[in-house]
């Protein structure tokens, strides 16, 4: 079992917590702040794994090249995927600060 | 029940520390796991498309943490700054290796010259070195966002 996995679902089941325990201390700002805290690791820690797939498959593709030119397709195929992201990067709103 | 000021001020520093261990979570996954596709490449065109396709990954990565509106908004606007750095510089380097394959390519086809490719081979290796700095800023910039 990939205990990594869990992480992000245990993170976002004690943000779900957290507005609870902010009625129980009176205080819901910190808690307010760390249910964020919470949220955004979770997305964090999803991405990472999924991040640390591509970059072992790139580096496979890498070594499976054996220093041979990577084909103008697999360039192509890496400009399409840097081309949507940066558009969403570029356009999409912030989220507000806490 | 209302806690003392103390008490809060100690509890303030909760979500930093916890921010913090889980950067470090994300930071060993991507580090340790993962290995280093530029160290391994062996030529130019390699080393570039392993750089490229790093820059590419963390670029999804950044625009997949901006989309999901979980970042506070300092640090979403840091991803976006960093992108808009590297992304030209990157995309530079796209270009240089495209011209080097091609002088590669002229050179073995007897249509190009050798000082023709000796250009293009310094080329690529200046993108390199300039890509590598700028999307090791935006690299730092997924791996460090913080609230």
């Amino acid at each position: 079992m990939n205990l990594l996995a869990l992480i992000p679902d245990f993170l976002r089941a004690i943000g779900a917590v957290l507005p609870t325990l902010a009625g129980l201390a009176g205080s819901a700002g910190w808690i307010s702040l760390a249910e964020q805290v919470l949220s955004a690791g979770a997305t964090l820690i999803e991405r990472g794994e999924e991040g640390a797939g591509d970059l072992q498959a790139l580096t496979q593709h890498i070594q499976s090249l054996q220093g041979t030119n990577a084909s103008s397709a697999d360039w192509d195929a890496l400009r399409a995927r840097s081309e949507a992201a940066h558009a969403i990067l570029q356009t999409s709103p912030s989220a507000p600060s806490p | 029940m209302r806690l003392p000021r103390h008490r809060k001020l100690a509890y303030g520093w909760l979500p930093l520390t916890l921010w913090t261990a889980l950067t470090i979570a994300v930071t060993w996954v991507l580090a340790g796991c993962a290995g280093n596709p530029v160290s391994i490449a062996t030529t130019p065109e390699n080393k570039a498309y392993a750089l490229y396709g790093e820059f590419v990954i963390f670029e999804e990565q950044a625009a997949a943490l901006k989309q999901s509106g979980t970042l506070p908004a300092p640090a979403a606007r840091a991803l976006t700054q960093a992108d808009a750095i590297a992304k030209p510089t990157a995309d530079a380097l796209a270009q240089a290796a495209r011209d080097y394959l091609a002088a590669e390519a002229a050179l073995k086809a007897g249509s190009g010259t050798a000082s023709q490719l000796q250009i293009a081979t310094s080329q690529l290796a200046h993108w390199t070195q300039q890509a590598d700095t700028d999307i090791t800023a935006l690299i730092n910039a997924v791996k460090g966002a913080h609230p």
